[in-house]
């Protein structure tokens, strides 16, 4: 066993090579016993006990290897590939190998107490008068380093330079846990050494990074939904590690939206941080033939969103612009495609995705409810592979592998939706007919290696929309992102991470009606300079210091006539732009077996730089542009307004015993901007406002705490979460807010303030064949516009439901595999409806109108909303071992077809109004995707 | 060759299947939808203008939504009193238990600001902003375009139909300020009856009358528009019997503030909801009227105060580029209406008073 997968390893490495047929691992025993004493005698005269039948000598030696303390060192093409078959019973292995290799012409002789060397007979001297690094660089034409580098497939493996004397007290290991199929790197796989009880988990690409000492350990490896491997390694010095896991048609560990470690919601320091792996998103029921990961965020307690084919999502009470919504570093400001019907991120390439919704290090600033941070994949280092999809409405491919192999590689990700083309041949609807709804985009990942302990990655992403109802009306939008990720990891385990990112967001929206029509062009970017380092201290500090600079433009916002028969006057609005800047320092403190702390420091501030035109009002009158008493200009890059202010994050964690864990927690983030919508859900052209004189800036308290409990050994897992946040600096719209193309926008608006609080219980099930997840979340989200200036307060200044207050969300996921090859799952979800201004009353005013008499804003609540769905996937991959693997996703999604609303609004019939729901899909939607990959 | 085009035909049917759930999938249901019972609010309205017809005001109390009723609950009567700059000029004259008219005597001039004022007996005084009146802006001209849509049929598919389209042109000179315009219709239309195969038959000529309306809200603004020649659509008409002989549309061209602009565009918004995500947020209306003495009471309604240009378009069938199809043309499908055309709702043998 151990040298055929060796083979492998060492053929990857150096496939031109006919000389490589000897154990790596052998090679470094080879080096450790050759600096020890040696006996020569002992070796060979060792009695052994063995019984072979028609076996190859490589599975003899393999299984003497196995049995007792000796190592086989050999080149392949040596050694005859008969088979034999003997029976010996305390024999020196001497005598064994003699009648093995009679009249092979090879020979043998021990190298030291535990190696035995075959060679030629005529080269047996000469090779064993070598020393260790001679017979790697010369005799088996290897280079010192590549040897050091060992890909992990057998039971031990040699980390180090054992060359170096004295060895060092403590090694650190860095590398690399992946899926041996498709190179893909495990986040959260753990590495852990029992015999030092210590241990540690990949990151999001996968790459790990302990400090052990020196010396052999056994160390066991888990990753979700692969096999647990275990190995023995001799650490000889910093070195790098790359450990193949398989993929398990089980996936005995695997559960539904939880984080990976079995006890990792007791154990992590953090609260209300909730890692998603791709499979957790690949097992969810799609729609429309997509699986999509924000539908699947809201499935976590304390997420929800406005509704079916609504934009974003809400977390623990916060409004959409309140989450910092990144792909691999780069900000996204619209997350949504088709209306939020997709989501932009490609599920194929995602690695790993981790929402913050409780404590949020210091490293993340800028938005003050959530952190929702995508990490993509790399390219495969060793082979060209890719997935597609095909399906009715939306088809994808992906394509990964490497530039240069196993120094760089790429990553390549194509989707395109096209209901419209389908949508074209339905008869008797020219509205539908002539509309047109679609989107495209495109995502590229370069990978490079420099040398064993840095990469640099550069991320592209390109997407364009287009949603347009007949002639009528239409939305267009489209976002172009590109990053550059610098790391580097030092001796003693430092690391150093540089980023730089740029995206922009830009969105337009036509009206065709006639002398009228006018198309709206709106759109923002950002660049982003983040540089931080990492810092294992000792076994109980991991400090991180870090900046980040994010320089803010927000489009002007522009007006232009649409068509030939327009006569609007084009109009342009200057926005605003602006310098965010932070600093940070965040400690992970292990203060013992059963405390621990997370706890940050970040400096914020944000400059509002010129040009910039400001109407002054007079004070204590209201923003109204009657009141504008002068005109303020403010030159380029002059400070229009500074905010700025402290932000402790700290999460605390003490373990009760091994299965209980209490956390506690306290953030305090500003933000500086604003999104301000004027629709009864997102759309693409709403507006980001920067802070500015009229604009605050958002300042949100959150305190945080849980309780988390596992049972039988973790099989059952109990989260309780409560929060509590208090938001400054909101801004609220004035009735009848007219946003678009307005040079005193600040007029639409009034001073807000807001408080979330609620508590989350989770209960997850994860033993064989069944993983369940069911949920409870109260929350609440309140408003109350401030300000003695303004004529009239929203609701006369009265605490009101914001509009994505749903006070009850209960959700309940749960998977049965009930075969090796398919998987049955489900999902129910059941919230509260949300808060809506409605009719109370009509009255008739000249000429002969019945107009509504709306109430106060948000005083009525829509129906609740309640859906189930079913999905099965028939895993054809392992049934069949063939090149292109396949899976069939069969889903029905709104099972019993219920019409759930997303709005409701009143039509006159006759003398009285009739009230109306209007639910996006009121129809139960079967779907059929084959997936396969290469 | 034919099973396999039959296969292929069956493997099409499963994606139709499919995108006939999706795109039938939305769907819009009656609700019962009720909140906490509504406070009771005083509704005052009026349009008040040089035309006869336009010269009262109506006071009322909001009802439930979801009630049924031809009558809003009526207030207690009232003084009510028109102010031109401030100074008294006319009192209003209770015609009914809601409707109050003011005085023939009173003149709406331009350039000048009106208000009411409205004393219950209990003490209570509700007084309008004072709205300046704007100076009369002539129709340029009116106009008609024809064109062919798609409208659903009662068996659920499409048929495509002639539509007749009504414009308003207007010629807007360059200024500093913009122009608001409310424009709201009515039509006339004569129909010369059927003859019977009865000699003393006597032919007589009908003449219809449809009730003024502004119903949808239509208003305009040249705030954002180039000057020029600005049009708007005022209506839309799929041809029928009304177009048999002469027809004639009455365009009443209103030149509103912009405050009343900024109220009728939120009636606007608010009567034409249909639920979908682009609808903006709705609010409580507010007008311009208040209680002087509780200022925070919420006051229904608007009055609104201007001058209006009327401007006429007769149409006769033969101007059209289509044949109507018309049922009282056909003595074999006609109904009885077409032979006494009296009998049909707002018809009258007296000929309106501009009648050629």
């Amino acid at each position: 066993m151990a040298f055929n997968n060796t083979f492998f390893t060492l053929s990857f490495w150096l496939p031109l090579s006919n000389l490589k047929r000897i154990t790596a691992l052998g090679i470094f025993l080879l080096v450790w016993a050759g600096s020890q004493a040696q006996d020569t005698s002992t070796q060979l005269d060792h009695p052994i006990s063995i019984e072979y039948k028609q076996k190859t000598l490589f599975q003899v030696w393999s299984n003497i290897e196995e049995k007792y303390p000796i190592q086989f060192f050999y080149k392949e093409e040596w050694i005859p590939r008969s088979k034999f078959s003997g029976d010996f019973s305390n024999v020196p292995i001497k005598t064994i190998l003699t009648e093995q290799l009679a009249g092979t012409g090879l020979g043998f002789t021990n190298w030291n107490d535990r190696s035995i060397l075959i060679a030629r007979e005529s080269e047996i001297a000469q090779v064993k008068s070598m020393t260790f690094k001679t017979l790697i660089t010369e005799t088996l034409n290897m280079d010192e380093t590549q040897s050091l580098r060992k890909r992990a497939k057998g039971k031990n493996n040699v980390i180090g330079d054992s060359t170096l004397r004295p060895l060092p007290a403590t090694a650190t290991l860095t590398g690399r846990v992946f899926e041996s199929n498709t190179d893909i790197g495990l986040a959260n796989a753990s590495i852990s050494f029992p015999d030092l009880q210590q241990g540690g988990l990949t990151d999001t690409s996968g790459t790990f990074l302990v400090k052990i000492p020196t010396g052999y350990h056994r160390t066991i490896v888990k990753a979700t939904g692969r096999e647990t491997r275990e190995f023995g390694i001799w650490v000889y010095s910093d070195g790098e590690w790359d450990i193949e896991l398989n993929f398990t048609a089980f996936q005995m560990e695997e559960v539904l939206l939880s984080a990976e470690g079995e006890d990792r919601n007791v154990s992590q320091t953090q609260a209300g941080v909730v890692k998603i792996s791709p499979i957790d998103i690949r097992r969810m029921p799609n729609l429309l033939g997509e699986i999509d990961v924000l539908k699947s965020i809201t499935l976590i307690p304390g997420v929800s969103s406005a509704g079916e084919a609504a934009s974003g999502f809400n977390v623990r009470g916060g409004n959409i612009d309140q989450n910092l919504v990144m792909q691999d570093g780069n900000m996204i400001f619209n997350s949504s495609h088709l209306l939020g019907f997709f989501s932009l991120f490609n599920p194929d390439l995602i690695k790993d995705i981790t929402l913050y919704k409780g404590h949020i290090p210091a490293q993340y600033g800028g938005r003050t409810s959530s952190v929702l941070d995508v990490q993509l994949d790399e390219g495969s280092y060793r082979k060209t592979r890719g997935r597609a999809s095909i399906g009715i409405l939306a088809s994808k491919l992906s394509l990964g592998g490497p530039m240069q192999k196993n120094k760089s590689s790429y990553l390549l990700g194509i989707r395109a939706a096209y209901p419209n083309v389908a949508t074209s041949f339905v008869d008797n609807h020219p509205d539908i007919q002539r509309s047109a709804a679609y989107y495209g985009d495109a995502t590229l990942k370069l990978t490079q290696k420099l040398g064993d302990l840095g990469k640099i990655s550069f991320t592209g992403y390109a997407s364009t929309d287009v949603f347009n109802f007949g002639q009528q009306f239409g939305y267009g939008w489209r976002t172009v992102m590109g990053g550059i990720n610098w790391k580097q990891i030092y001796e003693k385990g430092w690391s150093s991470t540089v980023q730089v990112n740029t995206s922009s967001y830009q969105s337009s929206f036509f009206d065709n009606n006639d002398v009228e029509a006018f198309e709206i062009t709106s759109g923002l970017s950002q660049t982003n300079l983040k540089a931080y380092g990492l810092w294992p201290l000792n076994s109980q500090h991991t400090l991180r210091i870090g900046t980040e600079f994010t320089w803010y433009d927000i489009a002007d916002n522009i007006r232009n006539p649409y068509g030939s028969n327009s006569i609007v006057r084009p109009k342009s609005v200057e926005k605003d732009q602006g310098l965010e800047s932070g600093i940070y320092i965040n400690d992970e403190w292990k203060i013992n077996n059963f405390f621990s702390l997370d706890m940050g420091l970040r400096l914020s501030g944000f400059a509002n730089l010129g040009p910039s035109s400001i109407f002054i009002y007079p004070e204590n009158s209201p923003r109204e542009v009657f009141n504008i008493i002068d005109t303020l200009s403010v030159g380029e890059f002059e400070s229009v307004r500074n905010f700025g202010g402290i932000e402790p994050r700290i999460s605390f964690k003490a373990n009760l015993n091994e299965l209980t864990s209490v956390k506690v927690g306290f953030n305090r983030i500003h933000q500086y901007s604003h999104l301000l919508i004027n629709s009864l859900a997102t759309t693409p052209v709403d507006l980001w406002q920067l802070s500015n004189r009229y604009f605050p800036a958002q300042v949100a308290n959150s305190f945080f705490a849980g309780v988390h409990r596992n049972f039988f050994g973790n099989i059952w897992q109990l989260s309780l979460e409560g929060y509590f946040r208090q938001m400054k600096g909101l801004v609220v719209n004035r009735d009848f807010a007219n946003l678009f193309v307005n040079d005193h926008i600040e007029t639409e608006i009034m001073d807000a303030e807001g408080v979330a609080y609620g508590g989350e219980f989770s209960l997850i099930y994860s033993r064989n064949k069944f993983d369940v997840q069911m949920s409870y979340a109260y929350s609440r989200s309140l408003r109350r516009a401030i300000g003695d200036a303004s004529p009239s307060l929203v609701n006369g200044g009265k605490w009101f439901p914001s509009d994505i207050d749903m006070p009850h969300n209960i959700t309940f996921t749960g998977q049965w595999r009930a075969k090796r090859t398919v998987t049955y799952s489900m999902n129910f979800v059941y919230r509260s409806g949300r808060p809506v201004t409605a009719p109370e009353a009509v009255y008739g005013i000249e000429p002969s109108w019945l107009v509504p008499a709306f109430s106060d804003r948000n005083a009525f609540r829509i129906p609740p909303f309640h859906r189930l769905d079913f999905g099965a996937t028939l895993d054809r991959e392992t049934i069949k071992r063939n090149r292109v693997k396949s899976e069939f996703v069969f889903s029905i999604y709104n099972f019993y077809a219920r019409h759930n609303p997303f709005s409701v609004f009143f039509r006159r019939e006759g003398g009285r109004y009739q009230g109306y729901q209007l639910a996006v899909i009121g129809s139960l939607l079967p779907m059929i995707s084959y997936n396969f990959r290469f | 060759m034919i099973h396999t085009s039959m296969k292929i035909k069956h493997l099409f049917l499963i994606p139709g299947v499919i995108l006939g759930l999706l795109v039938h999938s939305s769907c819009i249901d009656r609700i019962d939808f009720s909140g906490p019972p509504a406070p009771i609010n005083l509704v005052v309205s009026g349009i008040i203008t040089n035309s006869p017809g336009q010269r009262t005001i109506h006071l009322s109390y909001q009802r439930p939504i979801d009630i049924f009723q031809t009558r809003d609950t009526i207030p207690p009567p009232a003084t009510i009193n028109l102010f031109e700059d401030g100074v008294l000029i006319a009192p209003f004259i209770q015609l009914a238990t809601d409707e109050y008219r003011l005085d023939e005597s009173a003149v709406i001039e331009a350039e000048k600001a009106y208000h009411i004022e409205i004393q219950f007996v209990n003490g209570d005084t509700y007084a309008s902003r004072p709205e300046l009146v704007r100076p009369l802006h002539r129709v340029d001209s009116l106009g008609l375009q024809f064109e062919q849509r798609d409208i659903d049929s009662q068996v659920g598919s499409t048929i495509r139909r002639w539509f007749v389209d009504l414009y308003v042109f207007n010629w807007i000179p360059p200024s500093e300020e913009p122009y608001y315009f409310r424009w709201e219709m009515d039509e006339d239309w004569e129909q010369v009856e059927l003859a019977r195969e009865d000699p003393f038959d006597i032919q007589l000529t009908c003449y219809f009358h449809t009730p003024r309306t502004s119903l949808p809200v239509r208003i305009q603004t040249t705030k954002e528009l180039e000057s020029g020649v600005v049009s708007k659509r005022i209506i839309q008409r799929q041809p029928g019997d009304a177009f048999k002989d002469r027809h004639v549309f009455n365009v009443y061209q209103h030149r509103i503030s912009p405050e009343a602009y900024a109220f009728y565009e939120q009636l606007d918004l608010l009567v034409n909801r249909t639920g979908n995500m682009f609808d903006q947020i709705p609010a409580a209306v507010t007008g311009n009227v208040s209680n002087l003495n509780a200022p925070d009471e919420r006051v229904l309604g608007y009055v609104e105060f201007s001058l209006a240009d009327t401007s006429r378009l007769w149409v006769r069938r033969q101007m059209f580029p289509f044949t109507i199809r018309l049922s009282c043309a056909d003595p074999d499908i006609a109904s009885t209406s077409c032979f006494e055309c009296i009998l049909n709702n707002g018809a009258s043998y007296n000929k309106p008073y501009y009648w050629p």
